[in-house]
């Protein structure tokens, strides 16, 4: 299936789903669906329930409540059969070390159902088409970041899941890796498989989610494609206040009132303020620019100002 | 060839099982491990085999010179300690794979990845108990076969040491679960080895007849899990067969139906959160 042949049936339907570890409620009832052929991201800050969200659909880990469908088949009741048609890479890549690069991925599909023959034919295909045909022979330990990255994304399309399922897919990689990594999965994505991945890199989900969830505290803030997202709340582009060295306590303190009293959207990220115009096109600054000396350049809204707004700026624990 | 032949050209597996147990998840697993022991094979045998062997012709040369024959008895001290050694190798093997071995695999993640398969705890369990009782078979083998060309076992009725070898594989396979699925850390695991392994090899009756301690601590050395599985190996290594051995059987049976349930519940607990 092309891309542009993409299904409106859902694969993945997810409802009131509820996780609670002894006292702290890791996700707090969200719900969303996946189209089959889809690309599907859930952004967050740590701490935010993504994991949670994966492990819950993977069948890793059980729901509080509330109730995850994937291929129509209920994760609670058929885990099993679940399993038979999802391909998983958990946030740490979880290969063998005691196998050779080859056996990983023979192994783990003759665990999913191939037959061992299937099993080698299929491992050379799938080392063929990540590229990693040359390791075929080679240590665990002696593959790069980006290779062991490859290589758990190989071994969960082993039994050709419908769907694939990712935890973070590119942290920790070098630039260079990690391009790869999405070359490959944008390619995945145009033979029609479906992805759901969770990530807090923002260019990451902006290059290949179709639609994304952004997640807080256990609950999704908003969801929507990309571009939809960030028009919604964001607007089209940011004016950046780069506020004069000279500017006094008083004069910031005033031009914080200022934007309070006026209602904006506004974030500071180091010396500059970001004011947003969500829904609109350009904010205009007009009414700000003479309560103290400033530069105001804009740029085009991107993923990562919704980010921010909805997420905050505190940080988190890791 | 294009990735919509390699990625969805696939029919699903069928999934057959007997009980509810998939074997293949059985058997990929077991394979699985078996692949991993023959790639550091020799690490192994140096573990399985020559340390056991060593130990027996250690105990059995030396101290076999300063105590020719079993007090109170005309058996050979060799003869009395190889058979001990047999099933003390089979305790240890499998513990060892289920202990240090389980956690290494649940701290490296690789059961988790293993889970997004198919298969369940339950096999996951069994696979790597399967796994436990076949290095505590070859270690069986290879000591047996020393022992045997030594002169130390001559009877043909030590092929029935299979029977015990695999009780007491299975149960200790089961007891290094439960400490592996409980450990908060690699140097709680470590505890096996000083609570559970070392007191056993020592206090089962491995080197020395249970007449030989006060009547008290004969009572209580009895109840000792390894002990039974001493005393059948034995008997049938010596050919000296008798009906307490149907008591011995199942004080081990028993044993293994508290214990496994017992590393299930935990190795679930552990994996599934």
């Amino acid at each position: 299936m092309s891309q542009t042949q993409v299904a409106t049936e859902n694969l993945v339907h997810v409802s009131d789903l509820v996780k609670d570890y002894d006292e702290l409620r890791a996700v707090d009832g969200i719900g969303f669906d996946v189209k089959r052929g889809e690309t599907f991201g859930l952004l967050g800050p740590n701490g935010a329930g993504k994991t949670t969200t994966m492990r819950m659909l993977a069948g890793l880990s059980p729901a509080t409540d509330g109730s995850i469908t994937v291929a129509g088949m209920d994760v609670a009741k058929s885990g099993r059969d679940v399993r038979n048609v999802i391909g998983v890479v958990t946030q740490h890549d979880g290969l063998d070390n005691s196998l050779v690069v080859h056996r990983n991925l023979e192994m783990h599909g003759y665990l999913a159902g191939l037959s061992y023959r299937e099993a080698i034919k299929r491992t050379k295909e799938v080392l063929g088409f990540f590229n990693l045909e040359s390791r075929a022979n080679a240590s665990i330990h002696a593959l790069s970041g980006g290779m062991k990255r490859r290589l758990a994304i190989a071994r969960a399309m082993m039994a050709s899941p419908q769907l694939l399922v990712m935890d973070e897919p590119t942290t920790g990689l070098d630039p260079q890796s990690r391009n790869r990594v999405w070359e490959q999965l944008g390619a995945l994505k145009e033979s029609g498989v479906t992805i759901i991945m969770s990530t807090h890199y923002m260019i990451e989900a902006e290059t290949l989610c179709d639609r994304l969830a952004i997640m807080d505290h256990g609950n999704i803030l908003d969801i929507g494609e990309p571009d939809e997202v960030v028009r919604h709340h964001v607007g089209a582009e940011v004016a950046m206040l780069q506020i004069g060295d000279s500017a006094t306590r008083e004069e910031r303190a005033a031009l914080r009132r200022q934007l309070e009293e006026e209602g904006r959207d506004y974030s500071e990220v180091g010396p500059r303020i970001l004011v947003t115009a969500p829904r609109g096109t350009k904010p205009d600054v007009s009414t700000l620019t003479d309560i103290v000396e400033m530069r105001v350049t804009y740029r085009p809204a991107h993923l990562e100002d919704v980010f921010l707004v909805l997420t905050g700026r505190e940080l988190r624990d890791e | 060839m294009s990735t919509e032949v390699i990625f969805l050209n696939q029919a699903q597996a069928e999934l057959k099982t007997i009980a509810g147990i998939r074997y293949r998840s059985i058997a990929a697993l077991w394979l699985r491990h078996w692949f991993a022991f023959i790639r550091f094979w020799k690490y192994a045998v140096a573990f399985m085999f020559v340390e056991p062997v060593v130990m027996m012709i250690g105990v059995g040369v030396g101290i076999g010179r300063l105590v020719p024959t079993v007090p109170g008895t005309e058996i050979p001290y060799p003869e009395f300690v190889a058979p001990g050694i047999i099933v003390g190798s089979a305790m240890f093997v499998p513990m060892v794979e289920c202990s240090m071995g389980a956690y290494n695999r649940m701290e490296n993640q690789l059961y988790d990845t293993q889970l997004t398969a198919p298969l369940s705890v339950l096999e996951v369990l069994i696979a790597d108990i399967s796994f436990g009782v076949t290095r505590a078979f070859i270690s069986m083998v290879s000591i047996t076969v020393i022992a045997v060309a030594f002169g130390w076992i001559n009877e043909w009725t030590v092929v029935f040491v299979v029977l015990p070898v695999f009780l007491v594989a299975v149960l200790f396979a089961g007891v290094g679960f439960l400490f592996s699925s409980t450990a908060p850390h690699v140097n709680f695991v470590t505890l096996v080895f000083t609570v559970v392994g070392t007191p056993m090899f020592m206090f089962s009756g491995i080197f020395y007849p249970f007449e030989v301690l006060p009547s008290w601590a004969q009572t209580i050395s009895n109840f000792i899990p390894l002990a039974p599985a001493v005393n059948l190996s034995r008997a049938f290594a010596t050919n000296t067969m008798d009906a307490s051995m149907v008591w011995d059987l199942l004080f081990l049976v028993g044993m293994i139906a508290v214990v496994l349930p017992l590393s299930y519940v935990l190795l679930r607990r552990k994996l599934i959160s």
